[in-house]
Parts: C-alpha cells; sequence; structure tokens
C-alpha cells in the first residue's frame, strides 16, 4: 500500500507554474529523498503533503486520507525548512503545548524522552526565539516526532546542525519505523536516510529509483552527486 | 550619493504605490482643512498628537535596520557616517511624511510657521528615539513621559511648553528649538552605536515560571496559554518605520496596568468635561484592539497551528482564548466607565463588544494582510496596499466602537455589542475560510 500519493498535481502561483502534473507516491514504510535544484518545486510539494496548501489541480493522498483530514495529520510529522517553534515558550513548554495540541496525554514524559535524546535538557527553560539555529532546528525536529508519526515530511532535516549532533539524529531516524519523504539538496544525507530518489525539475519528476540505480547510471568511481547533477543541468 | 541613499532606504521599506496612495489621501485631507473654518477642537488634537508622538518615539527608540540593510547595506565600501546620516534622514523624512496626517492641523492654525513646527517635531522625535535608544525602557518612559507631560500642559492653562505657540506663547518656539537642537546633538552622536546594535547577540532569555500543558486537552492548552501571558508581537515606531518583537508578558500584570489606567480614567472623568475624554476612550480601544488583533498569528508558527488540527478548529480555539484575555485586559476600564454617569454606554460596549471585535479584526488581518514575525529586529516587513484593506473591513468596528462615545446611550451600546457580535461569531463557523487563511499564509511565506 502507499502512503503518500501525489496524482497529477498542478500548483501554480499567480503566472508561476510551481508544480506541472506531479506524479509520484511512496510505499508504507519506504524512506524516500525529494531532490531537485533550487526552485524545483520541492517545498510546495512537501507543503501540499503537509496539507497546508490546495493544488490547483490533481490529488494528494495521506495514508490513504486527503492531507488536510484529521486523519491524516494525526498520522503524519511535519518538518518544514527553516522552522520555527513558539517564540516566546520555553523549549520544554514548545514540546508539551504541542504534545496537548496532539492530545497525547503522556506529553511530560514524552518532552522529557525528547529533550534528553536530542541534548536539549540544559536548554529546557530557554524561550525558542533565543534558542540558536541549531538548537532550534532540534527542537523542531523533536516537536515533529513527538507523536511517532507514522509517515513523516522531512524538509532539510539536518540544517544548521553540527557533524555530531546529523549523526546523531540520522541513527534517531533510522530507528523508527515510519515512512520517509525527505527533502534536501545534498546528496550525502540523501543516502544516509532513505534507500529510494524522486528527483523533480520546473515542476515535474524527471527521475525515480532506488540509490543503487542512480549509482549506476554513472562512469565507474564517479560521484553519485555528479550523477544528480548532470542529470539537473540536461533538464535546464 | 546621499540622495541616493535616502531613496534607496524609503523605498526599501514602503512601496511606491504606498506614497503615491498616502500623497493622495494626504491632498484630499489638506484640500479639506485648510479652507473649512478654525474649530477650536483642532488646537487640542493637536497638542495631543505632538504630545503622543514625542512618548511615543521616545518609548520606541530606536531606529529601523533590517537584516537586509545589516546584510547589504552597511557592508558596502561607503562612508558609514554616510550611511548613518542616510538612515537618520530616511527615518525623519518617513515620519514627516506621515505626520502630515494630524500634522495639517498645525499649518492650519500657524500657517506657513506650522510647516516649520510640523518639520521641527518630526526631527525632535526621530532624534529623541535615536538619543535614547541605548538607555533603558523604565528612564525612556519616564523620560518621554515627563516631555509628553510638559508638550500636552497648554491644555491645562500652562502655555510655557514646546506646544505653547498654539495658545499664542510665542517663547515656547525657543523651548521647541532648543529641545531640538539637544536631541539632534544627542542623536548624531549616538548614531553609530545604534545602527550597530543590530548585531547584538540575543541574550538568553529564561522562562521563570514555565507553564506545564501536561494532560490538558487542546482547548485547555490553548486556552491556558491565551490567559497566561500575552504575546505582543507588533511594536510600532509611529506613522512610518516599522520593527516587531515578541515579547511574553504574564497577563495578570497587563490587567494590573489596565487597572491603573482605569483609575486614572475615572478620577479625570472628575476633573476633565467627559466629553473631551470621550472621544479618546474608543480611540485608545480601537488603536490597542488594532495592534492585538495584528499580533494574534504574527507570532504562531503556521506548521504547528492551523497545521497541525483543522485549520478552522485551531483558530476557534485560539480566537476564543485570546478574546476571553482581551476582554480580562479592558474589564477594568469597562468597569471604570459604568461608574460615569455619561460613561455606562462605553462601558457595556466595551464588555459586549471587546471580545466580538478582536475576533472580527484577527479574522480580517489574517486573511487579507498576514504577517508573521520571524526574526527579532530583522523584519522583512514593508507597507502595502493590504493594509489599507483591511483598515477598509475594520471600518465598521471602528464605527460600532465610537457609537457610544456620541450616543451615549445604554440601548445604542447595546445595538451597537450586538452588531459587532454579529460580525464577529460567522467567523468561528466558516470552514473554508480558515482553510484560505492557511494558503495565504503559506504563500506569504509563514513558517
Amino acid at each position: 500500500m502507499d502512503c503518500i500519493v501525489l496524482q497529477n498535481v498542478t500548483k501554480r502561483y499567480g503566472n508561476f507554474e510551481a508544480l506541472k502534473y506531479l506524479s509520484f507516491s511512496v510505499p508504507c514504510q519506504g524512506r524516500y529523498a525529494l531532490l531537485g535544484p533550487n526552485g524545483a518545486g520541492k517545498s510546495t510539494t512537501m507543503k501540499i503533503l503537509a496539507g497546508l496548501l490546495r493544488p490547483d489541480q490533481g490529488r494528494a493522498n495521506i495514508g490513504g486520507h486527503p492531507p488536510e483530514s484529521k486523519e491524516a495529520r494525526k498520522m503524519m510529522g511535519y518538518l518544514p525548512e527553516d522552522p520555527l517553534p513558539y517564540r516566546t515558550l520555553s523549549v520544554r513548554e514548545n514540546l508539551e503545548y504541542i504534545a496537548s495540541l496532539r492530545g497525547l496525554i503522556d506529553s511530560k514524559e514524552r518532552a522529557e524522552k525528547l529533550m534528553d535524546l536530542l541534548d536539549l535538557k540544559e536548554y529546557d527553560r530557554v524561550q525558542a526565539g533565543k534558542l540558536s539555529r541549531g538548537n532550534r532546528q532540534k527542537l523542531a525536529l523533536a516537536m515533529a516526532i513527538i507523536h511517532d508519526p507514522s509517515i513523516l515530511l522531512l524538509d532539510e532535516p539536518l540544517n544548521y546542525l553540527d557533524i555530531p549532533t546529523q549523526e546523531r539524529i540520522i541513527s534517531l531516524l533510522n530507528s523508527m519505523n515510519s515512512t520517509f519523504l525527505v527533502s534536501t539538496h545534498i546528496m550525502s544525507i540523501a543516502t544516509r536516510l532513505t534507500d529510494h530518489v524522486i528527483i523533480i525539475a520546473h515542476g515535474s519528476v524527471i527521475w525515480e529509483g532506488t540509490i543503487f540505480d542512480l549509482k549506476k547510471l554513472g562512469e565507474e568511481n564517479e560521484p553519485i552527486e555528479s550523477v544528480v547533477a548532470k542529470m539537473m543541468t540536461n533538464v535546464r | 550619493m546621499l540622495g541616493k541613499l535616502i531613496k534607496f532606504i524609503i523605498l526599501s521599506r514602503i512601496r511606491k504605490s504606498v506614497i503615491i496612495i498616502n500623497f493622495l489621501i494626504i491632498l484630499f485631507i489638506i484640500s479639506a482643512v485648510i479652507p473649512a473654518p478654525l474649530n477650536p477642537s483642532f488646537i487640542d488634537d493637536t497638542v495631543i498628537f505632538f504630545s503622543l508622538t514625542i512618548l511615543i518615539y521616545s518609548i520606541n527608540a530606536g531606529m529601523v535596520v533590517t537584516k537586509s540593510d545589516a546584510d547589504f547595506l552597511l557592508t558596502i565600501p561607503i562612508d558609514q557616517e554616510k550611511i548613518s546620516i542616510s538612515l537618520y534622514l530616511a527615518n525623519f523624512l518617513i515620519s514627516s511624511f506621515f505626520s502630515l496626517y494630524f500634522g495639517i492641523f498645525a499649518i492650519k492654525i500657524l500657517g506657513l510657521l506650522g510647516v516649520a513646527v510640523l518639520f521641527l517635531f518630526s526631527l525632535l522625535a526621530v532624534s529623541l528615539s535615536i538619543a535614547l535608544s541605548n538607555v533603558g525602557i523604565k528612564f525612556r518612559a519616564l523620560f518621554g513621559s515627563l516631555i509628553a507631560l510638559w508638550s500636552i500642559s497648554p491644555l491645562f492653562g500652562f502655555t510655557y511648553s514646546p506646544t505653547g505657540m498654539f495658545f499664542d506663547n510665542y517663547i515656547s518656539y525657543v523651548f521647541l528649538i532648543l529641545m531640538f537642537i539637544s536631541a539632534t546633538y544627542l542623536a548624531l552622536k549616538n548614531l553609530n552605536n545604534v545602527r550597530f546594535a543590530v548585531f547584538d547577540q540575543p541574550k538568553s532569555s529564561y522562562v521563570k515560571s514555565a507553564m506545564s500543558f501536561s494532560g490538558m486537552s487542546p482547548f485547555m492548552a490553548i486556552l491556558s496559554r491565551s490567559l497566561s501571558f500575552l504575546e505582543f508581537a507588533a511594536r510600532f515606531n509611529y506613522m512610518g518605520s516599522s520593527t516587531f518583537k515578541t515579547a511574553r508578558i504574564k497577563i495578570y500584570k497587563v490587567i494590573a496596568v489596565s487597572t491603573i489606567i482605569a483609575i486614572a480614567y475615572y478620577i479625570a472623568s472628575k476633573y476633565v468635561p467627559f466629553s473631551l475624554i470621550s472621544f479618546y476612550v474608543p480611540l485608545a480601544e480601537i488603536i490597542a484592539l488594532f495592534n492585538l488583533a495584528y499580533s494574534t498569528f504574527s507570532s504562531d508558527p503556521l506548521w504547528l497551528s492551523l497545521g497541525i488540527m483543522e485549520p478552522a478548529r485551531y483558530a476557534d480555539y485560539y480566537l476564543i482564548g485570546k478574546a476571553i484575555s482581551t476582554f480580562l485586559i479592558f474589564l477594568p476600564i469597562a468597569i471604570a466607565s459604568l461608574f460615569i454617569p455619561r460613561g455606562i454606554g462605553i462601558g457595556i460596549s466595551m464588555m459586549i463588544g471587546v471580545p466580538s471585535a478582536f475576533i472580527y479584526l484577527s479574522a480580517i488581518q489574517a486573511r487579507v494582510n498576514p504577517f508573521q514575525v520571524k526574526d527579532e529586529n530583522m523584519p522583512g516587513f514593508t507597507y502595502t496596499l493590504d493594509q489599507y484593506i483591511v483598515a477598509i473591513l475594520s471600518f465598521p468596528v471602528w464605527i460600532l466602537l465610537f457609537v457610544p462615545a456620541f450616543l451615549p446611550t445604554i440601548e445604542t451600546s447595546i445595538i451597537s455589542g450586538l452588531i459587532m457580535l454579529f460580525l464577529a461569531l460567522p467567523f468561528l463557523f466558516m470552514k473554508k475560510f480558515w482553510i484560505e487563511v492557511e494558503e495565504k499564509m503559506v504563500e506569504r511565506g509563514f513558517d
């Protein structure tokens, strides 16, 4: 069964067509990366799947439900690019507040666990607006996964994080049983977190397959980044 | 070069179309005010306007330096002093331009000298704002209040004040010029410090008495957040440049302040004719409500608010919580009004109308011109025509809040309050409206 589905989705901003009949699907438990050059439509795709934007045409589906539905929002965790937690709430308040909005009864325990896991304990009383970019990113990630979502949409999840934290988060995410769609510019992140790649450019899919297949497209010893770069350049 | 820089700074803050629209509106006001007979209330209003300008600029001290300014303008190879002077003059020009809305009365009263007075007051306000930018809020509030009190004193018969010229005391020009020279001298000395303050690292801000949301239902969590503290995101520099700061202020402290204001208002009503006060009560109410409504969604992250549950459900919970806290803030003033014979209508209207007016204004603001504060001190804010659409759509509420001041009967205040309720209620039931709000916010770049 497919947990994430986009069918012939078109989205326009005024005269600009951000997505053109975009179609792809991610099977349940699948780990897919969404790659593409700047302005390819990755963030628009993520926002449509998160239920924040409605497509002008076509259909999106999360776990068999429309993304804006209560059911989809319950099973989905979404981390936007450059996420902004509640600036005036402390780290702990942010986590407990979101857990309560999601109707979780053990919000205190979940907040505690995630703060321990992501090294946020020493900031638990600091207002989120005063955190460094890296700590803000960690808090946002904790807020996106506090309800153990079965479907996870992550837009540039490792932005602003130092290398040890990146490693910790990669292993945390890899330990989850969720369906993943990770939007990123960075191929190394895609290879560490996912096993399939969807490459989009100008709002349409230009290639889809496993990371193994992608590597095979290049010459011997050719870095995977170079293969992807060629693909993207050829589309322009 | 200086001219080019000033033009660049102004246009990076206000769109050309907005300048043109404002220019046309000001021309219209000039053509209406100048030929009209001189009404004595013009003098009182002008003095109040100048005094408020001084007070607000002193409290909101500082100069708007946007993130783009910090990243690009301040790093270009131009004499730094030129950039500072350009920022200062651009702030002055913007402030003078917008102050024409009320300042035109100064010209009406004093003729050509009024033009000089208007510009001197604008320069004084901008200079004070820069001169005071590095001192604490308490000193700024105290200093601003004293100067404002001195400026407003002609209304109480003491004309040896910077605004005494409106009451034919010409020595007041000397006061105004001396104040202007001292403030400008201090501002020029402080200019570089203000400009570079933008690079300061934010101080770590600990929450002393943290809240616990554990075990609460979504509605209770939202309600207790709304009733515990006021998140105020907008901070206006008067008439023009704006900066935004998010602040977490405990609601009981805000209610304590509104109680002090209510007592002062009650005492003032014993000594000043109520007809003079009655206009300013709904005016202050509108300004406060407008700012609160502007802040409603500006500090709310979209992906965690409208994006986490059905948008209409979140909006209902959130607006009801905020409307209750707004009601509590206004309650002392409403109660004080009930004890003033001609103020009963204002009191009743405030009690019935404030929560509804807040919901209506917040919904309109969210749909037409949503704005999110993403980074303190560095807003990506520019003036757009959408603000005028918000103003036009807010007009019914403005009128309804003013009705009890001019028709102070219990019936009119109940009717105006009920009309506001009927205007606001539909927003709590329109699912599609909040889906559209969510889309608009995404298109506006909300995170």
